[in-house]
């Protein structure tokens, strides 16, 4: 009985001891490996990196691959120069690495990494390739993508996606938009990937606006917003009257960003438009077409029931403040509240309240300033008085809170304890 | 006789079954854990962030960091988070309550301003004094808090105010690399409707020089005690979590450094001022509602990166009350979400992770000294002869020294954080961790088993080590 | 060929222990090896002494390596410079591209000798490159 329990506690003692070498060993081992592979990864890019500099040097056309690395080029050889990263490796700056671009990104490196994404049965293979025809930055890369990125493997796709976003070509965005319609969760990705290609890329996204899907629709028109779309004024035009809502309102922001006096008409009758979405954009189209000229048109909009198309009714009047004087005083001493508030915002936003109680610091506020003043004090918005207040000097300070007194004694008394409060903490101004 | 010894045998079965099945447990959650790691590391090693600086892609994110007394490390890990190296963020500080000079550094480097704001308490929060913006570092809010509120309390306050839909909610003794958000937000990019919680791994940072923020020289420490805590941070980040997270079955998103999801996180009520843990509560909860309500499904995630660099206590007194308080607040936890255990909703959580917290975090180490006793008495008494009890000895201790080695060498494989010194020395540590730093940690386990029996909630979440060099003249 | 004239380098750092060893290390290699423990002097010495290569250390009181490197670079594109810093990956990276550093190492990691390898190879690559030029 007492041998019995020994016996079965010391074969497994054995076991376990063995497995315990054998883990030891092999965490060495992996440890040595790693080392040894970092350091030949190292001496590669070494050699890459003397290599680029002797073909400089020489001026010679062809590049020869260094005898100690691979026979060609490897994809990881190459993130590893255009990311610069991983510990104590070899660092390629900009103009190194525009010399090494030209020294080996050719086309028959670009078939070999195509060969590799369509036929490489290791995922990862095929997703380092992937990202190096991004880097490449070659058009010639972008038919090797057209599979991989309407592939169904999302990390294919993805990666895809990032690559063709590196090169910047009609083509490419033509492949990118065509990925857009057939992964909507990678839509605003890819949308934002568009940022930096070239003005032709507006003909390949033109075509997506006659896509039957309506998100898609809009979005491609947004897009289009980015390459000055003064061309297609015509074609937005028709799109403004589009079904879809979301569609109309894109076409209105992109006739507003087109900048083109000639879109007015159709933003003035946008205006009138059911949906509240499409009405916003229409005022701030609007507003960036035809400039304070717009105001007259949109400034009715102020009483709308959406508070989304009032607020950029509120917009155009922040950056037209001088125009929208006469409105604003009008609103103020009107009847509609939400109107009078909104005023009052547009007058604090666009630091007319500071330039106004400046003037009447210094005694030379006249009586509108004081009328406007006082609505937006008895708007009860009237956040922005006392910062106002505070950027003015001690005896500016002193006059501007007395004429806030006039209006309203509790605030005047609150901004004078908060400002003696701040000169306490920061010394008179 | 025979009834004694058929109590000894059963005993000695039931403790042989459990240290067999750890193991097998242990080589299981290796092979998944380096499946996983490599593949993370494989990700990471081509990921392409540029394109997290675009603007669609752009994830903007608010760091919570709760700070009650925190003058040793403040001016550090500020200076760190104001350097980070990420597209979009805003820093929120919450000074809880401190009596130190903690917001007097953050005034000298922040230049603060108090700024009226209206409160919105979607998060319970306690008592907010008054809320400062800084002049120099418009991306930098700092809330000054009346304490009492525990540190849930504290990162409420700052989701309260927090802009955007990301929070990283992290310790103000963690110092992060500059490139961490970015790294881990890039994976958050790829699956962004399901993600609603990110950890990753961080190391410790006793011994390094740290300069303005800046980690000057890694010196990682030789001190048996720092070392034996990076092992274990390695234990459990890489060798545990990594194979959990790959089924979705992480039981806590580390305290020292994580994101959340704001809108799940509004959904769930922010933090619990029940309990005095934040981290693994929260983790738990996170599960128990996702499971039940996110029909879409959702992933609660670890990373092998290293994503910063902590203060770990540096000797035995105040490791013991660091690991007691752990140990309570896990037991507190485990205790609230007992019903969690093996009830098929919560999935691969409720079968792979809630077993193991219960047998080996809760009751390990009775199992382990129970054993020993046992044996021991059986020895002394004379039931069970001399070399029975090397043997169970032996045993217990290549078991043990078997699954850290198992977690080293998951660790290896996917990351270069060490150099081959250190990695040899952790080696020669598992091999002597039996000898005495088990038993350390196993003083405090039970520690933490008495203090959740008896109900002793203190509020020590904040306790911290003082920085070691401080106490040494330079 | 046959007598090459001694490569020079200039190593910056406040801190002695660091600027010993990077020196020993140099020397071994057949390196002349010229010091500075501040941004102001190294830029005297790099006018004075033209070195083939630059170390320097990321903190420094007064003027900060980065400034010292953009400096440089202000009238020289092409010396290497390398920079010890204890940088996260993509950080590195970033610095490599916008201000043209050439490398860096790790400090209080290791004896520097696989770094210094590199170095002296990067450095010889490069002054081929600039006798040509």
């Amino acid at each position: 009985m007492r041998d019995y329990y020994v016996d079965i506690v010391w074969p497994i003692n054995i076991a376990i001891l063995a497995a315990v070498i054998l883990t030891v060993a092999a965490i060495i081992i992996c440890l040595i490996l790693k080392d040894y592979i970092w350091h030949r990864r190292r001496q590669e890019l070494l050699d890459i990196k003397s290599n680029v500099y002797e073909m400089a040097i020489s001026g010679r056309k062809k590049c020869v691959i260094p005898k100690s690395s691979a026979p060609r080029l490897t994809s990881r050889q190459l993130i590893d120069i255009e990311t610069n990263r991983g510990r104590d490796m070899v660092f390629f700056n900009d103009s190194e690495q525009e010399m090494f671009k030209k020294c080996f990104i050719t086309p028959e490196y670009i078939a070999a990494l195509s060969r590799t994404v369509k036929n490489s049965w290791s995922k990862r293979r095929r997703i380092e390739a992937i990202i190096c025809l991004g880097y490449s930055g070659s058009d010639k890369a972008v038919d090797a993508l057209a599979g991989p990125v309407l592939s169904r493997d999302t990390d294919i796709a993805y990666f895809s996606i990032i690559a063709l976003g590196r090169i910047k070509t009609p083509r490419s965005a033509g492949l990118l938009l065509r990925a857009m319609k057939n992964s909507p969760a990678n839509r605003l990705k890819i949308s934002s990937l568009l940022d930096g290609f070239p003005p032709e890329t507006a003909d390949e996204i033109i075509k997506f606006t006659d896509d039957k899907d309506p998100d898609l629709r809009a979005l491609a028109i947004t897009l289009l917003a980015r390459f000055n779309p003064v061309k297609y004024i015509k074609k937005l035009e028709s799109l403004a009257e589009d079904k879809s809502p979301e569609v109309r309102a894109a076409a209105c922001e992109c006739l507003g960003a087109s900048g083109s006096a000639q879109a007015g008409a159709t933003l003035v009758e946008r205006l009138k438009d059911g949906n509240w979405l499409v009405k916003t954009r229409a005022v701030l189209a609007l507003e960036k077409v035809e400039g304070a000229a717009a105001l007259p048109e949109v400034i009715n909009l102020i009483s709308d029931a959406s508070w989304s198309v009032v607020d950029a009714v509120k917009d155009v009047m922040t950056s037209h403040i001088k125009e929208s004087l006469p409105y604003i005083e009008k609103f103020i001493s009107g009847k509609d509240e939400i109107a009078k508030k909104y005023s009052a915002i547009a007058l604090e936003n666009s630091g007319y309240v500071t330039e106004l109680l400046g003037r009447i610091a210094e005694g030379r506020g006249d009586s509108r300033d004081l009328r406007l003043l006082e609505g937006v004090i008895k708007s009860g918005l009237h956040f922005g008085v006392e910062a106002a207040v505070g950027s003015l000097d001690s005896a500016g300070r002193a006059a501007a809170v007395k004429a806030i007194g006039k209006i309203d004694r509790k605030l005047a008394g609150h901004i004078k304890r908060r400002l003696s409060a701040l000169e306490r903490r920061e010394g008179p101004a | 006789m025979t009834v004694y010894a058929n109590i000894v045998h059963t005993v000695f079965v039931i403790m042989l079954v459990y240290f067999l099945i750890l193991a097998v447990y242990y080589i299981f959650l290796a092979l998944i854990g380096s499946i996983e790691g490599a593949g993370k590391a494989f990700e990471g090693s081509v990921a392409d962030y540029t394109p997290l600086y675009f603007s669609a892609f752009k994830i903007p994110v608010t760091i919570i960091v709760p700070a009650h007394n925190e003058e040793e490390w403040m001016e550090d890990s500020l200076k760190a988070l104001l350097s980070l190296n990420y597209p979009e963020f805003e820093i929120i500080v919450v000074n809880d309550g401190s009596t130190d000079r903690t917001f007097s550094i953050l005034d000298k480097i922040l230049r603060l301003k108090p700024v009226d704001t209206v409160q919105v308490k979607h998060y319970l929060d306690g008592v907010v004094n008054d809320t400062m913006k800084s002049v120099s570092h418009p991306n930098v809010t700092v809330i000054n808090k009346k304490a009492g509120a525990k540190k849930a309390g504290a990162v409420n306050a700052g989701l309260n105010m927090a802009k955007y839909n990301y929070v990283c909610v992290m310790d103000a003794d963690t110092i992060l690399e500059r490139d961490s958000l970015i790294k881990v937000m890039a994976h958050v990019a790829r699956d962004p409707d399901r993600i609603i919680g990110i950890g990753s791994y961080f190391g410790l940072v006793n011994d390094f020089r740290v300069k303005e923020g800046v980690i000057v020289e890694r010196n990682f420490s030789y001190n048996p005690i720092i070392a034996y805590q990076n092992l274990e941070y390695i234990r459990s980040f890489i060798g545990n979590r990594l194979a959990w997270s790959r089924y979705n079955a992480m039981p806590t998103v580390a305290g020292g450094f994580g994101v959340w999801r704001k809108d799940f996180l509004y959904e769930q009520g922010g933090y619990s001022l029940d309990f005095t843990c934040e981290d693994i509560e929260l983790t738990f909860r996170a599960h128990d509602y996702a499971a039940k309500n996110r029909k879409k499904g959702y992933r609660i995630v670890m990373l092998p990166y290293c994503v910063g660099w902590t203060e770990g206590p540096h000797n035995i007194a105040s490791l013991i009350s660091q690991r007691a308080r752990w140990q309570r607040v896990t037991i507190e936890t485990m205790w609230a979400y007992r019903y969690m255990m093996c009830e098929p909703k919560y999935g691969a959580f409720a079968f792979l992770t809630m077993p193991y917290m219960l047998f080996y975090e809760v009751l390990g180490v009775f199992m382990e000294m129970a054993s020993l006793a046992f044996v021991a008495f059986g020895w002394l008494t004379g039931v069970l002869q001399f070399n029975v009890f090397i043997a169970f000895f032996a045993l217990m201790l290549l078991l043990q020294a078997f699954t850290s080695l198992l977690s080293i060498l998951t660790f290896v494989q996917g990351q270069r954080v060490f150099r081959m010194k250190y990695i040899v020395y952790m080696i020669f540590l598992t091999l002597i961790e039996f000898f005495w730093y088990r038993w350390i940690i196993s003083i405090a386990k039970v520690r933490g088993t008495i203090d959740f029996l008896f109900r002793k909630k203190t509020f020590d979440q904040y306790a911290r080590a003082k920085r070691a060099w401080a106490e040494t003249p330079q | 060929m046959a007598k090459e004239r001694k490569k020079k380098v200039l190593i910056v750092d406040d801190e002695a222990d660091f600027l010993n060893l990077a020196k020993k290390r140099f020397d071994s290699k057949g390196y002349d090896v010229i010091t500075a423990n501040n941004g102001t002097s190294a830029l005297e010495l790099l006018k004075s002494e033209s070195p083939d290569a630059v170390l320097l250390d990321v903190m420094m009181p007064g003027l900060d390596g980065l400034s010292v490197l953009k400096e440089i670079r202000s009238f020289d594109k092409n010396i290497p410079v390398f920079i010890a810093t204890a940088f996260s990956n993509e950080e590195r990276a970033a610095v490599a591209s916008n201000f043209n550093a050439s490398g860096f190492i790790l400090k209080g990691e290791g004896d520097l000798s696989e770094e210094i390898d590199n170095m002296t190879r990067i450095i010889e690559i490069s002054a081929k490159y600039r006798e040509k030029k």
